[in-house]
Parts: C-alpha cells; sequence; structure tokens
C-alpha cells in the first residue's frame, strides 16, 4: 500500500506532527500535505495542532529547505524541496488565517523571514505561496508591524507593489493597510511613489483593487497634508475612479470604496462634493448593511465613522431610515458579535445629537435590546450598549419623563463599574452620568443599588480620567437633588477627601471635584452647611485651589461655589469673604480680582455672581464687606467694567451696582 | 396648559378678540411713524438696555433686581454674517427656577382665576435654539395635587426660530397679535413684518422670545381635565430673570398671561447648579 494509507492520514495527530521531522524527505513532505489538509478552514484542527506545537516544526521544514540549496540533488530532490517550500508556506499561512493564537504561534516560531526569503525565488509558485502566506499573516493585527520609514523596508515594498504577481501586489498592500499608521509614514510612502502604485493597481483583478482601496484608505486616514495631494493626481483621477466603485458588482469592492471616501470626508470634506455624496454614501451603506456576510457586519462601523459628530450627516441617516433598518436587525437577533456591536454603534452615533433620532429608536421598543446587550457576554458588545445608552439618555425629556432610572439599567451598569478593564469602566461611567441627572426625584433608586459607593470608590482609582469622570457622575447626581441624596454623597465621598480632590494634580479632577461642590451647596439653605463640615475643610481647599488656579474652568467651577456658599447666612458670607483675602502673602493680589481681569465670559460672570451675593444689601454685614472690598479696588474694577463686551457681564455687573448702592 | 374647553368661559372666545389690534401696536406705531429715521441700511442690531417703552428710571426692588435703562436702538449695515444667536444668561440657565401666576381667564383682574405656577429650567441648548423643563401649577381648581408638565422651548434666534410659529394652529396674525404684547418686541416689528426677523441681530438685545410648548404631564395622567393642546409665546428678560407669557390655543380663553419671576428660596442670594452631558 503507498504511505498515504487512510490508516496512516487518521493517525494521531502527535504522530503526524513527529513525522514534520522524519530525515527523510517524503515522509515530511506527506506529513505537511496531511496536516495542511486537515487544517484548511477547520479552527479546531488548528487549535488542536498549534497545542502539540506543529507551527514550530512547519517552520522549520521552511527553514530547512531554505537553507538547502538543492543544486547537487537530482531532479525529484529539486522537486520535492520545491514541494516542502510550497506546502509549508501553505501550511503556516492556513494556520494564520483567522485564528490569532495561530498568527502568534508563527511570527514566535521566526518563521516571518523565511517565508520572506521565498519572495525573491525565481520560482513563481514559492513566490505564490510565500506571499499568500504572508498576506494571511499581515491581514491579523497581531503581525509584526512594518518599518516604512526604513529606506530598504520601502524598496522592498514597491518592489512588492511592481510585481506582476496578484499575490504579491496583494501582500504589499496588506501590509500598508497593517502597518501605515503615523503621518511621517503617510508621508513617507506618498513620497515613494506608493500612491500611484496603488491607483495603477486599482484597475487591476478584484483582488489588486480591494487591497489597493483599503490602503489607500490608511494612507489617507486623518492627513491633512497627503489627502490633498493625491486627491489632485492627475485631475482627480483616483478620486474619480475611488466614487465609480462605490457602485461596484462586488459588495465588498463597494464597502472598501465607501470606507475610503469616508477617510477623505473625515479629512478633507471638499473633495467629496459636500453632502450629496456623503448623503449617497449612507444610502450604499444601507444597503450593504444587508450583506449577510462579513460586508454586512462591517457596514455598520463605517456607518459610525461616517456620521461620527456630524450633526447633519445624523439627520441624512435618520431621514433615509437609518434607524429603522439598524432596529430591524437588532430585533431579529444577531447571532454574529461584531455585527450586534457594529450596529449598537452605529445607533449610538446617530442619536448622540438629535432629539428625533432618539424618540424614533425608543418608539420602535429597541431600548429593552440596548439595556439587554449590557449583559451580553462579549466585552465589546457592553462596551457599545454603554456607548448607545449614553447617546440615548442625552435627553432631558426621556430623564424627565424617568425613562431611565430603573434597575434593569441601572444594576448591570453597575456591575460594569467593576470591570478590570478601564474602557468598559469609562463606557458605563459616561452612560451613568447621564442617567442620574434625573429630574423625577428618582435618584434615591441609584442610592439604594449601591451607585453611591461605587463611584465614591472610582473618584479615587489611580487613573486620573476614571477619578474626574466618577465626580462628574456624582455632581450630575447631585443637580436639584433632595438633601437625603446629597447627605448620603457626602458620607460616602467624605469631606476631607473630596478636598485633596479638590487639589488633584489632574486639573480635569479638580473642576469635576469643584463643580460636585458647586451642587452639594445649591438647593436649599441648609446645603451650605456641607461647605462647613470638618471645620471647613472644603471652603478653605477651594480658596487655596482658586489662588494656584490656571485654567478658567477651574476658576468658573470654584467661583459657582463660592457664590452658592455666598447665598447663605452672614456667617457663610463672612467665611467666604475671608477666603478671598486670606491666601497669599500681603502683597498677593486677591484672586477674584485676577479672575475679573480674566478673557473668559464665564469666570467674570461668576466671579460677579459671588461680589453680589457678598454684598446683597439687606443682608447683615453687607456694609462692612462692601467696604473691604472697595478697599482692595474690587469695586473699581467692576466700575471699569461698565462697558463689557459680554452681555451676561453686563448685566449681573449692573444688578450688582443696584444692590450696592 | 389651560382647563379643557367645555370648562372655559364661552363668551370670551379668540374670534371675538382676534380680530382686534393691540393697542399696544397701535400706539407704537403712531409714535413710530412720527420719528422714524430715514434708513437704507438693511441689518437691525439691539443694543442690552433698550426698550422703548419703559423710560421709567430705574427702581430698587429687594429680589429681583430690575434695571431698567433708556437707549436708542443701532442700527447695523451688512448682510447677517456674524453669530447672532442670543447669548448666555446667567438667569435662564439649567437649574434656575421661576415662581408667579398663569390668568386662566383673559381678564386680568380676576384674581381668583390665577394659577400660582412653578418653573424649573431643566435644559438649555443655544446653539440649537433650545430650552426645556417643567412647569408646576399649583392651584388647580379640579386637581387633587399640583399638576406638573414637561415642556420643550424654541428661542427665536433667526438660525433655528424665527417669531413666525408655522404650526399648532398658530397664523402668522396670531404671532404678531401675541408678540406685540410685549412691549420689548415693538422696536422688532417692522424687520419681523418685513422678513420675519430674518435680518435681526438679536445677540446682544436684552430679551429673549420664546414659545414653550407642553409636551406632557408628569404627574396626572392625560384624562386630569386639563389640556396641554396651546402653547405659550414667552419674552425673558436677562436683566430681571422676569419671565412673561400668553398661552395660546384656538379652543381657549386668549391672552392667558404668564407671569414669573427669579426664585431663590430661602437664600440671600443667587444659587447656580450644573450637570453636563457624556
Amino acid at each position: 500500500m503507498p504511505s498515504a494509507s487512510p490508516s496512516t492520514s487518521s493517525g494521531r495527530p502527535a504522530d503526524l506532527v513527529s513525522r514534520l521531522a522524519s530525515p527523510d524527505r517524503g515522509a515530511r513532505l506527506r506529513a505537511l500535505r496531511e496536516l495542511k489538509n486537515q487544517i484548511i478552514g477547520n479552527r479546531t484542527k488548528k487549535l488542536a495542532y498549534l497545542k502539540l506545537g506543529a507551527v514550530p516544526a512547519v517552520a522549520a521544514v521552511l527553514a530547512d529547505a531554505s537553507d538547502d540549496g538543492g543544486g547537487d540533488g537530482d531532479g525529484s530532490c529539486c522537486c520535492r524541496r520545491h514541494d516542502l517550500l510550497v506546502q509549508s508556506a501553505a501550511a503556516l499561512g492556513s494556520f494564520a488565517c483567522g485564528v490569532d493564537a495561530g498568527v502568534r504561534a508563527v511570527v514566535d516560531a521566526g518563521a516571518l523571514p523565511w517565508l520572506r526569503r521565498l519572495l525573491v525565488s525565481p520560482d513563481e509558485k514559492v513566490v505564490d505561496s510565500g506571499a499568500r502566506s504572508l498576506k494571511m499573516i499581515y491581514q491579523s493585527k497581531l503581525a509584526p508591524k512594518y518599518d516604512f520609514l526604513d529606506h530598504q523596508n520601502l524598496e522592498f515594498l514597491l518592489s512588492l507593489l511592481n510585481s506582476k504577481n496578484d499575490n504579491v501586489t496583494g501582500l504589499g498592500a496588506s501590509i500598508i493597510t497593517h502597518s501605515c499608521q503615523t503621518s511621517a509614514e503617510q508621508w513617507a510612502l506618498y513620497e515613494a511613489g506608493v500612491f500611484q502604485k496603488l491607483v495603477d493597481l486599482i484597475g487591476g483583478s478584484v483582488s489588486q483593487r480591494d487591497a489597493s482601496l483599503e490602503s489607500l484608505t490608511a494612507i489617507i486616514r486623518n492627513n491633512h497634508e497627503v489627502t490633498p495631494k493625491i486627491l489632485e493626481f492627475e485631475n482627480g483621477r483616483a478620486l474619480n475612479l475611488i466614487i465609480k466603485f462605490t457602485i461596484d458588482k462586488s459588495p465588498r469592492t463597494r464597502l472598501l470604496a465607501c470606507a475610503c471616501l469616508i477617510a477623505v470626508s473625515k479629512t478633507s470634506s471638499r473633495y467629496v462634493e459636500g453632502i450629496e455624496l456623503e448623503s449617497k454614501l449612507i444610502y450604499r451603506l444601507l444597503e450593504l448593511l444587508e450583506d449577510p456576510g462579513q460586508v454586512g457586519d462591517e457596514a455598520s462601523f463605517a456607518l459610525s465613522s461616517l456620521i461620527e459628530e456630524k450633526e447633519d450627516l445624523q439627520k441624512l441617516a435618520f431621514e433615509a431610515n437609518a434607524i429603522n433598518k439598524l432596529c430591524f436587525h437588532l430585533q431579529n437577533g444577531l447571532s454574529c458579535p461584531k455585527r450586534l456591536q457594529g450596529i449598537l454603534l452605529a445607533l449610538a452615533n446617530i442619536c448622540s445629537k438629535l432629539e428625533i433620532c432618539r424618540s424614533k429608536l425608543l418608539d420602535l421598543q429597541a431600548f429593552d435590546l440596548v439595556s439587554d446587550a449590557l449583559r451580553h457576554d462579549c466585552t465589546d458588545i457592553r462596551v457599545a450598549a454603554c456607548i448607545c445608552l449614553r447617546s440615548l439618555s442625552r435627553s432631558v425629556k426621556n430623564l424627565s419623563a424617568g425613562y431611565f432610572m430603573n434597575e434593569t439599567v441601572i444594576i448591570p451598569l453597575l456591575q460594569l463599574l467593576h470591570d478590570p478593564s478601564i474602557s468598559v469602566q469609562l463606557a458605563a461611567l459616561g452612560a451613568i452620568s447621564n442617567i442620574v441627572i434625573d429630574f423625577t426625584r428618582r435618584k434615591s433608586n441609584f442610592i439604594h443599588c449601591g451607585g453611591v459607593k461605587l463611584l465614591a470608590e472610582l473618584s479615587m482609582a489611580m487613573d486620573p480620567v476614571v477619578r474626574s469622570h466618577s465626580l462628574r457622575a456624582l455632581k450630575n447626581l447631585t443637580f436639584l437633588a433632595d438633601r437625603k441624596c446629597k447627605e448620603v454623597v457626602l458620607s460616602e465621598i467624605t469631606a476631607s477627601s473630596l478636598a485633596s480632590l479638590i487639589r488633584d494634580p489632574e486639573s480635569a479632577v479638580q473642576e469635576q471635584a469643584l463643580a460636585l461642590v458647586r451642587n452639594l451647596v445649591d438647593g436649599c439653605v441648609q446645603s451650605v452647611d456641607y461647605a462647613f463640615t470638618e471645620n471647613g475643610i472644603i471652603l478653605d481647599a477651594i480658596g487655596r485651589q482658586l489662588q494656584y488656579a490656571s485654567k478658567a474652568e477651574i476658576g468658573i467651577q470654584g467661583m459657582y461655589a463660592l457664590s452658592n456658599i455666598a447665598s447663605g447666612s452672614k456667617v457663610q458670607k463672612d467665611a467666604v469673604m475671608d477666603q478671598l483675602f486670606q491666601h497669599g502673602g500681603m502683597n498677593t493680589q486677591p484672586f477674584i480680582m485676577r479672575f475679573l481681569h480674566s478673557n473668559d465670559n464665564q469666570l467674570r460672570t461668576a466671579s460677579i455672581w459671588v461680589l453680589i451675593n457678598l454684598t446683597t444689601s439687606y443682608c447683615p454685614g453687607a456694609a462692612g464687606r462692601v467696604l473691604k472690598l472697595r478697599n482692595a479696588g474690587i469695586i473699581l474694577q467692576l466700575k471699569s467694567m461698565t462697558n463689557d463686551p459680554c452681555l451676561d457681564v453686563k448685566v449681573v455687573q449692573k444688578i450688582y451696582h443696584l444692590n450696592v448702592h | 396648559m389651560n382647563r379643557r374647553r367645555n370648562e372655559l368661559d364661552l363668551g370670551s372666545g379668540p374670534e371675538i378678540v382676534g380680530s382686534l389690534l393691540p393697542i399696544e401696536l397701535l400706539a407704537y406705531r403712531l409714535a413710530r411713524k412720527a420719528s422714524e429715521p430715514k434708513s437704507t441700511h438693511t441689518h437691525l442690531r439691539l443694543d442690552r438696555g433698550f426698550n422703548p417703552l419703559l423710560r421709567r428710571k430705574g427702581r430698587r426692588r429687594k429680589m429681583p433686581v430690575r434695571v431698567v435703562e433708556s437707549s436708542t436702538p443701532s442700527q447695523v449695515s451688512g448682510a447677517n454674517s456674524g453669530n447672532t444667536l442670543p447669548q448666555a444668561c446667567s438667569l435662564l440657565t439649567v437649574g434656575q427656577t421661576f415662581s408667579g401666576t398663569q390668568n386662566v381667564s383673559s381678564l386680568q383682574n380676576e384674581k381668583d382665576e390665577a394659577w400660582r405656577v412653578n418653573v424649573c429650567i431643566q435644559g438649555c441648548d443655544l446653539d440649537h435654539g433650545y430650552l426645556c423643563g417643567t412647569m408646576e401649577a399649583l392651584n388647580v381648581p379640579m386637581a387633587d395635587t399640583p399638576v406638573v408638565t414637561f415642556w420643550e422651548g424654541e428661542i427665536v434666534d433667526g438660525k433655528n426660530y424665527t417669531f413666525f410659529t408655522g404650526k399648532w394652529e398658530a397664523m402668522p396674525e396670531d404671532d404678531i397679535r401675541h408678540w406685540t404684547k410685549f412691549p420689548s418686541f415693538l422696536p422688532l416689528l417692522s424687520r419681523v413684518e418685513a422678513d420675519g426677523g430674518k435680518t435681526l441681530d438679536l445677540s446682544n438685545y436684552q430679551y429673549i422670545f420664546m414659545r414653550w410648548k407642553e409636551q406632557y404631564f408628569v404627574n396626572v395622567g392625560e384624562d386630569c381635565g386639563l389640556t396641554i393642546a396651546g402653547f405659550y409665546y414667552v419674552c425673558f428678560s436677562c436683566i430681571d430673570g422676569s419671565i412673561s407669557g400668553f398661552y395660546y390655543d384656538p379652543k381657549s380663553s386668549p391672552f392667558q398671561k404668564l407671569e414669573l419671576k427669579a426664585t431663590n428660596g430661602e437664600r440671600s442670594g443667587y444659587s447656580f447648579s450644573t450637570y453636563e452631558f457624556q
């Protein structure tokens, strides 16, 4: 019987792997073929053979065959060497195809240089197998980054793009798509003439065209210098070609052409005929959403990218019935996590600015599906659901109707705050920040679910972004909150911690801490007392921070906090007066004087409100406070602001003068 | 909000008053005709402090403080190219509260027909000409509890919204008839009549004109005996935080006046809270 008997081919995988190291070339080749045939398209077998160490064994076969010149052998020997190279390259490519662990194993086995050597072989079949295999590897994010700034690498890349072999040129394009990230790299590729090669390849085979479109997108993306040069090339030939492919018969080509134009519109919108082309792109992408495969999965991501932060395009998407179409997919159950993630993100972007879009989504009964996704097994989907919920809850109308403050939403969001990933925590904090604004007096639901305790803990996190976002959520929670809610917040976060957060090294944290105090001391007049707990540690921290505040945002929140405190009793007003004057040395100007001179309208306004509250004529002690302010030159400064360019400053300044006189 | 039609005084329907030109408008037009300067300028810019019908001296009140100035409007030539949106006003920001009355009867002296009203601003987006909040009516005769509604406001800014409503059963004549009830509107009248006020620069004007439309009942059902079918023409004064309004619903008594003043509870001063969406 021949060696490739059924009994052998169905033998134990470990035996097959051991035969890869056989001293007999023929046995090695048979083992390679058998292995390749078993793993192609079979993820389970790929993973099983990865565990058995098959990849290093195949890489060794490739290295051995590459080193073996084979020049002194007979014809069959040369033939076997050729087959070993082709089969080992094919097996390695197969391991890398669609399996991250496979890519990692191929890279770790040191196979990349050997595969690259195949590309310069005089044997076309060997070149082809090497290019196919490397293309599989470069389609993974785990592939090593290619250094375009190295001259030799760039030369090699150009040689790939100049090849007549489809797979080799496709590999060149894949390398660009995978590795071109920085503007320096984009510029280097442009200057080397890579762009012209890619435009030429667009007119080639389907695979060359798709690969070129994708790499053109990588060269254009976010680069304001390269994009115009490319688009002006030969009177817009490249742009016209790309536009033409948005109506190609291949869905993949249409998607890639749309993605390329999206990159152009985000970088240099004047080249895409304005809203007309962008409108067409929306319709194309919504059509592509119907594709049952990978193109359909990716179409929603492209749509998200197109409409992100663009209110006019979000409106166009709404008018193109995008919400209905996306919800249709959502409601019909999605087995592919990537598609579900993309649809949630697309819905999040459409609903990020416009109330009509939020209303539409809620009318379509999609809210439960979004909140269900908060509990999905896949992290990316939970994050996408948080982002979608954040967009939906940007609506005062819905918050006032008490739409979000219920346990089915709050509990999974709070669970996500325990996630070890900071990106997950931040996504959950984004949604929570909006939901807790709640105008329906049901903020207690959030407290009962343990939300305040968790936010207070996260306000002490190591990551400054987590700290500031947690404080922002607490600030929003205390907006128009009742006294009970504020007491819980202060007892959880504690006055001393809040004072230290006001002095946090990060300005974003300082700003949010001051704004939280501002809200805590708002509302019923007894709330002002919160600033005086623990011997006035919070008030003192505000005064000290304002003395050294360099950013207007910090000054604004601090001055409004002082203003709210100064709307209390005589003792409280006097305490604020002390803060205005006690920090700094004898010759130091009071910080309020600096703020009155600020270029920031809001800061000048906030400062005058402090003065108004301090000098309200019907409150005891007003005359003494006015005298002190006059002696410090503050009144004179206010008088000079009669013609302030800001209407609010001018109006508030008038109110002040009427109070004093 | 208002009582449902079947409970209203049928003798004071809008069709009777609707054809009359308000007395303020007549008076203003006469005065304007006598003193109107000849001008070829196309763009009118209104400065802060201008209020031609209030030429009294400023008077002091404890809180809120009223500031009244006299000045003349300035005209600026050229196209309306700059930002003409109203500027932010401290007293019209989120968290600010107002209290006052709504006269359910159009006869202003019928105090027993007045409902006490509290308003809280919950959202403000000047770029989109959007304002929203709640309105609480306290002594509604047929209700056991105060009735709270959620309303959304359109700020007249020439960009997002003009003085012409174009919906809610309000014809341009209805708009003019209501806007001219506000003395601070009268300087704008000719421009509004000419081009809907599109060339007006309201960015420095001390009054902000709005329409408030109640969207739903917050704490009672729709069968509460009240209707929110109409809407309010509103004028907000930046200088004292006062709000005047007129309820408009073709099926309700005309010119029901809303009068609100900024409130601060027991505080001896102003307090400002904040939130921000993520």
